[in-house]
């Protein structure tokens, strides 16, 4: 038996089940990796005919749940940094107003998609490649000898001249002690990730979440459980702040679509923070780096392969 | 003076004769007792959209096309083209003149039931609605916008042209219509128009109009009209609903987990 719903807003009937099924599945994804899970989900609602714009507001709703469902169940375990949390949202706001008006720019200039599908092939293959790389490097080395190389490195590091990236993390004022990420730098590094993060968020219309993580790890040098806590709980402050501007100025956020996929992914994210306790770091990586390297390949095929259809919905990139 | 009585109820009995006929000629012409099955439509919490049947007793024809057409809206939509070797939304186009629903029942081929000229006058099948859509962009159009737009609003089953019309004969001789329109599920809250044409020899013979009353009722009401309405509280209920979802399934879960450890 197939149970239908009429989702007022977005103005069509779905099947319950579907809904369920894919909100438990992205939700799964967003407590193992700590992504919102919008660049997954947006798509997957457009493919079963939710209206582009309603899909969008509506996903930020859901995630608005499953991120809060994230933190609660990460902060508990002492998963998340607040304070680095903080620094990283005041770079985001900034970073977001900037991206959105470059995206004006650019729409006036008629190559705003252009720019929107290189930025998303480039730092989907980039960030995809790299972390794959490394985490399968990782894996297939033994354990002590990742240490006794990473105890190495560090100092060698020390014994010679330390690289220009940490000269200038070092030489930077408001230098702070991040006590739950075990790092100490400059508040200006957080603060100026996050506006870079927050301007490719902007131009590719989506939470961000997937570029903090890999930001979080690899320049941040967080610990990858308390990045994954840390970035759901940025995620659910920008999310709680996209809903309302959505609701308030468009009207496309669905209360009925977005409660149907929460309860589905409230439970995923729980089930996935469960089987994160269980996988180890690199594990998950190499499983994120290929999912974001998936996305980038369906995008590049997406570029080459003549459309079904020519015309889309308008007004969101 | 019998004669002149004579020729009087001759002369009145050839009038009654006459209207008789004058009343039943055209009547034999007629489409009698349309109606579309529901006549009202309730889109409530699991509407989910809906087989409209459409009967009628119909006059001796060659074919009949029944028609739900809704009311113009103007759409935005992003143009796919091909730049260099990729494809990227080139162009946006501004749709005008466009019927935001479009269903068509027909009992024959529409080329068979009636002429060109009938179609672009009654607006029926894609052909007459192409002419009448207008397609206005920043940037100079291919000419390929007719086709794909039909081809778009076709694939998100807004357009629909089928052949579920079928005439039979009832055991008393009377030629009866039975038409299927299917009814999507996001067809808008408004007032419709079902329209029935007869034809013959490629000719209108009739036509009528049958309403149809789409309303949105319930749950889905309440809240389109509070989205609508009252915005600030329905973004700021939505985050605290989600908020608090999230919030009891996250200490259920940790709560079982501190049970087991």
């Amino acid at each position: 038996m197939n149970l239908f719903i009429y989702l007022p807003v977005a103005g069509v009937s779905v099947s319950i089940f579907l809904l369920l099924g894919l909100g438990l599945a992205v939700g799964f994804l967003s407590g193992l990796f700590g992504v919102g899970g919008g660049f997954l989900l947006t798509p997957l609602l457009i493919m079963i005919g939710i209206p582009p714009t309603v899909a969008a507001a509506s996903d930020s709703n859901q995630i608005v749940a499953a991120s809060t469902s994230g933190t609660v169940a990460h902060g508990r375990r002492g998963n998340v940094d607040f304070k680095m949390g903080f620094y990283l949202l005041i770079g985001g706001v900034i970073g977001g107003t900037l991206g959105v008006q470059l995206i004006k720019i650019l729409r006036a200039t008629g190559n705003a998609d252009f720019v929107i599908k290189l930025t998303y092939i480039v730092m989907l293959g980039i960030i995809g490649t790299y972390m794959f790389q490394e985490s399968l490097r990782n894996l297939k080395m033994p354990r002590r000898r990742i240490k006794k190389i990473s105890r190495m490195r560090v100092s060698e590091a020390e014994e010679k001249k330390p690289s220009k990236i940490l000269q200038l993390y070092r030489s930077l004022p408001f230098q702070t002690h991040f006590e739950k990420s075990g790092v100490t730098i400059s508040v200006i590094t957080p603060v100026f990730l996050g506006i870079l993060v927050g301007i490719l968020a902007a131009i590719m219309g989506v939470g961000g979440g997937f570029i903090m993580v890999p930001v979080m790890v690899y320049m941040l040098r967080m610990p990858m459980h308390v990045v994954v806590g840390t970035s759901l709980f940025q995620i659910l402050v920008t999310c709680i702040n996209v809903t309302f501007m959505q609701a308030y100025y468009n009207q496309t956020v669905d209360i009925v679509l977005a409660l149907i996929l929460l309860l589905g992914s409230t439970i995923g994210a729980q089930l996935g923070a469960k089987v994160s306790d269980r996988l180890n770091a690199d594990q998950m990586k190499v499983i994120l780096a290929l999912m974001v390297l998936l996305v980038m390949v369906q995008m590049v095929y997406g570029l080459l392969v003549h459309p079904e259809l020519l015309f889309s919905v308008g007004g969101s990139h | 003076m019998t004669i002149l009585k004579s020729l009087i109820y001759v002369i009145i009995l050839g009038f009654i004769f006459c209207d008789a006929n004058i009343h039943t000629q055209p009547e034999q012409n007629k489409i009698e007792n349309p109606r579309v099955i529901p006549e009202h439509i309730n889109v409530g919490p699991f509407f989910k959209g809906l087989k409209a049947i459409v009967n009628a007793e119909i006059p001796k024809c060659a074919g009949v096309i029944v028609k739900l057409i809704g009311k113009n809206k103007e759409m935005v939509l992003n143009m796919k083209g091909k730049k260099a070797f990729i494809w990227l939304n080139v162009a946006q186009v501004t749709v005008t003149n466009a019927p935001s629903i479009y269903l068509l029942a027909c009992s024959n081929k529409l080329d068979e039931l009636c002429s060109d000229a009938e179609q672009e006058k009654e607006l029926l099948g894609y052909n007459s609605l192409k002419g009448r859509i207008n397609y206005e962009s920043n940037k100079p159009l291919s000419g390929i916008e007719s086709e794909e737009f039909i081809k778009f609003k076709e694939h998100n089953g807004n357009y629909n042209i089928n052949n579920k019309a079928v005439i039979k004969t009832a055991p008393d001789g009377k030629q009866l219509l039975d038409a299927t329109l299917e009814i999507p599920s996001f067809i808008t809250a408004e007032n419709y128009t079902v329209k029935i044409y007869c034809f013959n020899e490629k000719k209108l013979i009739d036509k009528v109009a049958v309403n149809l009353s789409v309303e949105e009722v319930g749950l889905p009401l309440f809240i389109t009209n509070l989205a609508k309405n009252s915005p600030a509280t329905y973004g700021i209920l939505a985050i605290i609903v989600a908020m608090i979802a999230g919030g009891i399934i996250g200490l259920t879960f940790n709560k079982k987990r501190v049970r087991k450890n």
